[in-house]
């Protein structure tokens, strides 16, 4: 009964004229969506292989320089573009595109492209993202609004339900045809996705592919079921298309910004001035690798006289001026790890507020999960930021050791490394977090989407023999 | 149609779903206000902040003029307030941006562009950190303010006041009774609309009117800023009045209404921002600038910097420290030709940026509701034109002050407090708008109002004489 159900449904939907035609519509703009910015996507992230080529052909061939005069000279890193940006760009447009080390202090991500555009930026990007998560909703609800209003409009319902047809069994069939439709629009375009991103620089996971494709079917099936669930409880099919219009606007256009606004006054973010301020005031009580009147600078070099035994700095085996700023960045390393970790954190109790209004709103842990899916939510430029930074940590010290232990003398500062010392330090490459740990910040929204599917479950196999059958 | 009005009057007082959604717009578009009067606060306390800072460190400077020169400290004090150079560096200019009373209406791209810089000479306005703190996630999501309250949320009202002004009747099944009373249902219509068309307008008025009291807006711009509003409402109900002519059912019209509010808010800016070229590599050059260029200037050597120097500054050869090689010289010539350099990659960067965003402009013709915004960040001067310009003003005082500093350094000259105090200020570049922008944002919004009328007008004859 069931499978005539769903086969009765799609031959109807067949014969729509204007359903094929806005299906058809839908396909080719998620097409050129998928071919716009696999072609966007391409030219980044060649650019962005370039620009590291070239920043650590320059950085390996400093030839002989003064390590310290090397660590102010610093590097460029590039942030990797996820393929997966081709479905979601996510917040790219505005984190920063590379990230400068150098030494003595921890730089932010830079050069965001958001800043060099007019304000048609803030109407975001047509992505296959927004078609999957806010154009083909929009034709869910036209197609399914009169799913079962128009069975009681031309009083076919009642005819159903005299044949021995449950109205369970009859949304069931119309929620599953549909939904089966929707997710094999979804399924030909992340296989469109795939097959037209085989040849970019990082390939696909198909891990995260699969965990796309799970969200997107999920969502779907949960906006049939609500669609059918609407029409089904609603007495004209005009009805029930003001209430899902409404609810699709609420959902997709109002709630997203109210949330995000929301959280952002209830957690403001420290001004750059008033960081800035922090920072350098707890760099005060730590030692200035520049300045040997320090206090604490004066007693780090009384600790290395006695570590030692020698008489004066001037009698050490080994460059103290290495082992200052080695120390300074160790020092600043804790001041950065506090203040920048406290801006992370706020920005996560921001975020929470979208997290929270999933439990509301499918469409906010749809637009979460899929950003963290595709590799481009701001936990990934985190992730991105902590691994760069790491690297600089890293390098700043392979540079003060070199000072400090290379065999140059105290105030010695046109001493310099050999020309090959700038190979023994790797390149950095960022390792993209697993799945698992990308989604490690999304458990409410992970929650809700089960959550919403069960609830679609439940509504439609103990709600739907309750409803009446005239209204 | 004085009946026809006070039907309608008594319709939408009696009308729970009119009045209700008439009232949480209202909500809406306050909190909306309130958002960005807060944003616009925030801005103004730090500004409050840097200036009184700046301002201390002026004072402070000023006092160490006359440093009592006996102790080791006062000595040092007096050196470096005498010294231009030392002066400036303990000075830290700063420069912001003073945010319009409008921007609080429509923020546009202040949430995302730097508006204050410190102009120590070594500092670079196209390579500054001085950016705010932001949340990626909050900058995606966009703003609520009343701009968005306007373009994005007035036109739903005004789709569900007004997709069944002439459906209706049909539906209700008194259709033929009016044209029975021969009452022509295209007159009823037209009043129909009229009267919720000015519904929707006290609404914006009374909000922008909140609005502009509230933030202090002057009278001009908040009569541009209300002038934008009429214009976008007419705009709307133009479209309503082409589709409700075409005597479809309720239902059928609202959803193509909705439809078109997708495409108009939705579709068209989003493909046409998608289309846009994006050159990540240009921002890299002022990076490069700064860095290889700067560290090549300084490792030269110092005769040769100083040749070069008089190479691109003739005038300068009678300050007599330029025949000797000092370290004075090569900061001066550093600071010259680094602030030159990256000012030069800077500014071709930002005029790439203008002429991709007048490129965008030109596309008002099938992009509408982007047209309006433009009208509105422009007027709050929240536009990137506005952040262009600004960014300019700002490199430019800098290079006035580097030009005093410079002389003073090189020929050896101590600094005065008169001076001191004569250093030219800071002034905001001239905001609003060139009758170029008005026009090409206006005519195509209002050629799309003529091409609806039009139709609405040639749909809704031939559906009278259908009737009759």
């Amino acid at each position: 009964m069931l499978s005539t159900i769903v086969k009765n449904e799609w031959r109807i939907l067949l014969r729509s004229r204007v359903a094929s035609w806005l299906f058809g519509i839908l396909l080719g703009l998620s097409v050129f969506t998928i071919w716009q910015a696999t072609r966007k996507v391409k030219e980044a992230q060649q650019y962005r292989e370039e620009a590291r080529a070239y920043m650590r052909e320059r950085f390996t061939t400093q030839g002989e320089v003064n390590p310290h005069g090397a660590a102010h000279y610093g590097h460029y890193v590039f942030k990797p573009l996820s393929t997966l940006s081709v479905l979601d760009n996510g917040v790219n447009d505005f984190t920063g595109v590379s990230l400068y080390l150098e030494g003595h202090r921890q730089n932010e991500g830079a050069f965001a492209p958001a800043q060099s555009s007019s304000s048609l930026v803030r109407f975001g990007q047509l992505t296959l993202s927004l078609v999957l998560q806010v154009l083909l909703p929009l034709f869910i609800i036209f197609v399914c609004h009169n799913a079962i209003t128009k069975e009681r409009e031309t009083r076919t319902l009642a005819i159903h339900l005299a044949q021995g047809i449950p109205l369970r069994t009859l949304v069931w069939g119309k929620t599953i045809a549909y939904a089966v439709l929707w997710i094999s629009f979804l399924t030909l375009n992340l296989s469109i996705l795939w097959l037209m991103t085989r040849s970019a620089a990082e390939p696909v996971s198909p891990a995260r592919l699969s965990g796309l494709w799970l969200l997107y079917a999920g969502y779907y099936f949960i906006i049939t079921a609500l669609s059918v669930l609407v029409s089904a409880a609603s007495k004209q099919s005009g009805n029930a298309l003001l209430k899902l219009l409404f609810a699709w606007l609420l959902c997709t256009v109002l709630l997203p910004k109210i949330t995000a606004n929301l959280g952002d006054n209830l957690s403001p973010l420290l001004t750059r001035m008033e960081l800035e301020d922090r920072i350098s005031e707890d760099k005060k009580n730590g030692i200035d690798g520049h300045n040997p009147s320090n206090e604490r600078t004066q007693q780090f070099k009384d600790s290395l006289v006695k570590a030692y035994q020698v008489s004066s700095v001037d009698s050490l085996p080994v460059n103290l001026d290495g082992l200052l700023m080695q120390e300074d960045e160790e020092y600043n390393n804790i001041v950065y790890d506090r203040h920048f970790g406290s801006v992370q954190h706020l920005i996560s109790k921001q975020n929470a507020a979208t997290a929270v209004s999933s439990w509301i709103n499918p469409f906010a842990f749809v637009r979460n999960l899929s950003m963290a899916l595709a590799g481009t939510d701001v936990y990934h430029h985190f992730d991105f930021t902590g691994q760069a930074e790491a690297y600089r940590r890293m390098m700043i010290k392979t540079m003060n050791d070199a000072q400090a232990y290379g065999g140059s003398k105290t105030g010695d500062w046109d001493w310099t490394v050999a020309a090959d010392f700038w190979e023994k330090i790797d390149d950095f490459a960022y390792q993209s977090p697993s799945m698992g740990e990308a989604l490690r910040n999304n458990k409410t929204e992970i929650a809700s989407l089960l959550l919403w599917v069960l609830l679609a479950v439940v509504l439609i196999h103990f709600g739907s023999n309750r409803l009446s059958i005239n209204r | 149609m004085k009946n026809i009005f006070t039907y309608e009057w008594k319709l939408f007082i009696r009308n729970r779903a009119m009045l209700w959604s008439w009232i949480l717009m209202l909500g809406i578009g306050l909190y909306a206000i309130y958002y960005g009067w807060s944003f616009n606060d925030t801005q103004l306390q730090l500004i409050t902040k840097i200036d009184t800072a700046y301002q201390a460190r002026i004072q402070t400077q000023l006092q160490r003029f006359s440093a009592d020169t006996t102790t080791k400290e006062g000595k040092a004090d007096y050196r470096n307030a005498h010294d231009a150079y030392m002066n400036e560096w303990y000075t830290r200019p700063m420069v912001w941006k003073h945010p319009q009373g409008l921007q609080a209406l429509s923020l546009g791209q202040s949430d995302n562009q730097p508006f204050y810089y410190n102009l120590w000479i070594f500092n670079n306005v196209y390579n500054t950190r001085q950016t705010e703190l932001r949340n990626p996630d909050k900058l995606l999501a966009g703003n609520f303010d009343l701009s968005f309250v306007i373009i994005f949320l007035l036109p739903l009202l005004i789709i569900a006041y007004s997709y069944n002004v002439v459906s209706a009747d049909r539906e209700d099944g008194l259709a033929g009774l009016l044209n029975v009373q021969g009452i022509s249902q295209r007159a009823i219509a037209s009043v129909r609309l009229l009267f919720r068309c000015c519904v929707v307008l006290i609404l914006a008025f009374t909000l922008s009117i909140v609005g502009v009291v509230i933030n202090g807006v002057a009278t001009t711009t908040a009569a541009g800023w209300l002038g934008v509003s009429v214009l976008y409402i007419l705009f709307w109900f133009s479209l309503v009045y082409w589709l409700t002519a075409l005597g479809k059912s309720g239902a059928v019209t609202a959803l193509k209404l909705v439809s078109l509010w997708v495409v108009l808010l939705i579709m068209i800016p989003s493909l046409l921002n998608s289309l846009q070229k994006v050159n990540e590599g240009a921002k890299m050059e002022i990076a490069e600038a700064n860095r290889e260029y700067g560290s090549k200037i300084w490792g030269m050597d110092k005769r040769l910097l100083a040749d070069t120097f008089l190479l691109v500054k003739p005038e300068w050869k009678k300050h007599f420290m330029l025949k000797n090689d000092t370290n004075e010289l090569r900061s001066v010539a550093y600071a010259y030709f680094t602030m030159h350099n990256m000012n030069r990659v800077g500014r071709e960067i930002d005029s790439v940026a203008f002429y991709q965003q007048s490129h965008v402009e030109r596309f008002n013709y099938i992009n509408p509701v982007f047209a309006i915004q433009l009208l509105y960040n422009k007027l709050a001067a929240t536009e990137l034109n506005n952040f262009i310009v600004f960014r300019e003003a700002a490199s430019a005082y800098q290079e006035q002050r580097y030009e005093l500093i410079a002389q003073r350094e090189l020929s050896g000259e101590k600094l005065t407090p008169a001076s001191f105090q004569a250093y030219p200020k800071f002034l905001q570049p001239p905001t609003g708008l060139a009758s170029s922008d008005w026009l090409g944002s206006i005519i195509p919004v209002m050629c799309f109002m003529l091409i609806a009328l039009v139709l609405g007008n040639y749909h809704s004859k031939k559906n009278q004489s259908h009737e009759k």
